[in-house]
């Protein structure tokens, strides 16, 4: 019970901060959405052409899955910087590819259809012979318009407004791996920590909210409908007062700068745990110098592109992934010839620094029981395939259809009993009690140490390295402020250490700051012996 | 005065009104009859411009109506629609007071007309405040005619004003109103497909058939001279009508 208190505690903390900035982004989206969904279809409801293009654009991007279109808001802002740049000689890009900006763009955009679309059949619905008396009794267009056609297909439009406000705070939630923060950070860190009770207050929160805005809304609507003094009294101020929470002094103050004596230093992390505690001990690190901000929770290669335009200063990456996906290398190399090789094509390419590896890898590797490893003395993957034909094992179902997992069999003449995909988490536990023999793990998860697992090693090379590696932002690396705070990271941190803080955050339910703060102290204990 | 010459209104090549050559007395009340898609409502319309015609001009007062803004020209106009269109968002006072309001008169001076307007259509002072949906179909009509009335038009146009009336209550509207015309020193344009209605209530009917005017004068013209057979054929129900009713009066007396 205490210990779900303390949860709870610790997660309230940022509650303010994140509900704000769900509203902000919300009510500033449907806000945009309003002014140019009204005005669009006041404008086409004569025009069925225009109409039928508004429309279909307007559907086209609601079929766009809402993780995809925010993820593609972020290459088309970049694009639009340096476009922006040539044009006006500028250094610096003006827009922020990360954060806010695309969320609305993006939450805009897809609050479009339904007011569109009940804002046409609003107007549409009004009863014709209602029209032709406006004109009778001496309106002008403008007059019927506003006089006659608006108030009696408000209700409709109304309702357009409610889907919509209940699609956007749902949509916000999102908002948090493209670097916004937002009810979705809970979500998505509880769903990668599994602490449902996060998941659950993320989710509780961002539901209030959507009911709120609803209800309100269409109390709203009534009380202008049917004159009703006190739906009216009730409904303005609750609109109000969510309108005013989504711009507090916390979403403002990053406008304002209020912190102009330090500059500013924004730190990535992708949407896992062991990325989460690396941006900490990194903002650690920073925080006597900078003003440090965490962009937490970000997509896969958000973060580099974020990092590439300089709107990311920092973030920890792994070799491997740079190799594959943003070098599109192919072949297996050792890792001291894939660092080397990816810190210099960084360089050139994009600017981008890497400072260094931090001393351990996140790779793929094949485990097993203590007792397996003992009983048929396994050491190497080699070792291994002497005895696969009587092994099964466990791996996600992805592993088993990459490159990696083909190359292992064909390489080592890999031959198991039996292959189960199962999820990651299940994994562990399905070894640990004996149900499958040899499991695909991350070399740095702490569950290896915890469930007493052994690691065998890749003897012909066979698995990509993954080391973890510090990159900077081609300006964060001209800092040498901001370089030499750093610099004591690099292979500062071993694969147990790595392994006992993850483990303090997947298992143990210790707090990312908890873990980062007992990862710094072991770096210090070290520097001490040495 | 209005004067209408060679008035043309066509849809998709269609004739809707064909040459149309009409003259309204001032002060008069002129019946437009015949039956769905003769083009009378057309006809109407082009007066006071909520249709454009194709050709031919209009004139009120020796004035062409295309001249004029036809914003004003509406507003000069009083129209009762076919079906009422009384605003169902607005209260019976917003509805009557819409054409001085548009026009800026000033609010004690509107207030004060809507009042006028109640006592003259016979309508309850309390009932200003309702909404149009919570009135009989005789006092819907009632406010239509009134709020056609309230900026002091000297025309009126009415299509179908009691069409959808039940017997007793047009009737009774149908006398009301013609009272009013005699009263306020109107020229009034009246449409309907109702034979009886145009005889009881018109200075002179002008019947159309296929965009034209193909007979126009007093009732007990019409009635004693049709000339043509569509005319006789009108007047043939209320002329079968009258004699079964007097005969029933006669036996019971």
């Amino acid at each position: 019970m205490n210990a779900w208190i303390n949860n709870l505690e610790v997660l309230l903390e940022r509650w303010p901060t994140l509900a704000s900035e769900h509203v902000l982004v919300t009510v500033v989206s449907l806000g945009l959405g309003v002014l140019i969904a009204l005005p669009l279809g006041i404008w086409t409801v004569r025009r069925p052409r225009w109409r039928a293009a508004a429309t279909g654009v307007a559907s086209v991007v609601q079929t766009v899955p809402a993780l995809a279109l925010l993820a593609l808001i972020l290459p088309v802002l970049v694009g639009i910087n340096a476009l922006l740049m040539w044009l006006l000689g500028l250094t610096d890009g003006p827009l922020r590819a990360i954060g806010f900006l695309p969320t609305v763009i993006a939450l805009t955009l897809y609050s479009l259809l339904p007011m569109l679309r009940n804002t046409l059949a609003g107007l549409a619905g009004v009863d014709p012979a209602t029209v032709e008396a406006a004109r009778g009794v001496g309106m002008t267009r403008r007059q019927v318009l506003w006089r006659v056609q608006m108030p009696l297909a408000l209700p409709v439009i109304v309702a357009g407004v409610r889907t919509a406000a209940v699609w956007t705070v749902g949509m916000a939630t999102l908002s948090t791996l493209i670097g916004q923060p937002s009810l979705g950070d809970y979500i998505i860190t509880g769903l990668q920590t599994r602490n449902t009770l996060s998941i659950l207050l993320g989710v509780v929160s961002a539901a209030a909210l959507a009911i709120a805005l609803d209800q309100l809304l269409g109390l709203m609507e009534a009380g202008v409908a049917q004159r009703s003094a006190w739906r009216k009294a009730v409904a303005a101020p609750g609109l109000a007062l969510i309108v005013l929470a989504g711009f507090t002094p916390i979403t403002i103050a990053p406008w304002l700068d209020a912190d102009r004596d330090r500059p500013d230093a924004e730190i990535g992390a992708k949407t896992f745990n062991e990325s989460y505690i690396l941006a900490h001990l990194i903002a650690d690190e920073l925080q006597s110098d900078f003003d440090v901000h965490q962009r937490v929770g970000l997509g896969s290669t958000v973060a580099y592109d974020a990092l590439r335009v300089n709107e990311l200063d920092a973030y920890v990456d792994y070799t491997g992934t740079i190799w594959a996906t943003i070098m599109k290398r192919d072949q297996i190399a050792p890792a001291d010839v894939v660092l080397r090789e990816m810190t210099q094509w960084l360089k050139e390419h994009d600017g981008i620094v890497c400072l260094g590896s931090l001393g351990f890898q996140n790779a793929y590797a094949l485990a097993v029981r203590k007792e397996t490893a003992e009983q048929h003395g396994l050491k190497t993957i080699s070792d291994l395939a002497k005895v696969s034909d009587q092994m099964s094992i466990a791996s996600d179902p992805e592993f088993f259809g990459r490159a990696e997992w083909r190359d292992l069999v064909s390489t080592y003449g890999l031959d198991f009993q039996q292959k189960v995909p199962m999820q990651s988490t299940l994994m562990y536990e399905a070894i640990a009690a004996g149900e499958v023999d040899v499991i695909t793990a991350y070399t740095s998860d702490g569950r290896i140490t915890a469930y007493d697992l052994v690691t065998l090693t890749d003897d012909r090379h066979v698995l990509p390295p993954y080391e973890a590696v510090l990159l900077l932002s081609p300006e964060a690396a001209a800092n040498p402020k901001l370089t030499a705070l750093l610099q004591p990271l690099i292979g500062a941190i071993d694969i147990d250490e790595m392994r006992r803080a993850n483990l303090m955050v997947d298992i143990d339910g210790d707090t990312v700051a908890t873990a980062a703060a007992w990862l710094r102290d072991q770096i210090d204990k070290n520097k001490k012996t040495d | 005065m209005i004067q209408i010459e060679g008035l043309v209104k066509r849809y998709n090549g269609a004739a809707a009104v064909d040459g149309l050559d009409l003259q309204i007395h001032p002060q008069e009340l002129l019946v437009l009859l015949g039956e769905s898609g003769c083009g009378k409502t057309t006809t109407l319309k082009m007066i006071n411009r909520l249709i454009e015609p194709d050709a031919g001009t209009v004139r009120l007062d020796g004035v062409d109506a295309a001249t004029i803004n036809p914003v004003q020209l509406r507003r000069g106009i009083g129209y009762v629609f076919q079906g009422v269109g009384l605003f169902p968002h607005w209260t019976v006072a917003q509805n009557i007071a819409a054409t001085p309001r548009l026009m800026k008169w000033e609010k004690p001076e509107t207030a004060a007309r809507v009042e006028e307007l109640l006592e003259l259509m016979r309508l309850p002072r309390a009932m200003q405040d309702r909404l149009p949906n919570e009135l009989s179909g005789g006092q819907r009509q009632r406010v239509g005619v009134a709020r056609a009335l309230a900026a002091r038009p000297k025309v009126m146009l009415m299509d179908e004003p009691f069409g959808a009336l039940d017997p007793i209550t047009r009737d009774e509207l149908q006398q009301e109103y013609a009272d009013l015309h005699v009263r306020l020193g109107l020229t009034s344009v009246l449409v309907t497909h109702d034979m009886t209605e145009a005889l009881l209530m018109a200075d002179r009917v002008a019947v159309m058939q296929r965009g034209r005017i193909i007979r126009i004068g007093t009732p007990r013209e019409l009635v004693n001279d049709p000339r043509e057979a569509y005319v006789a054929h009108l007047i043939e129900t209320p002329r079968r009508q009258t004699i079964r009713v007097e005969a029933l009066m006669r036996a019971d007396g």
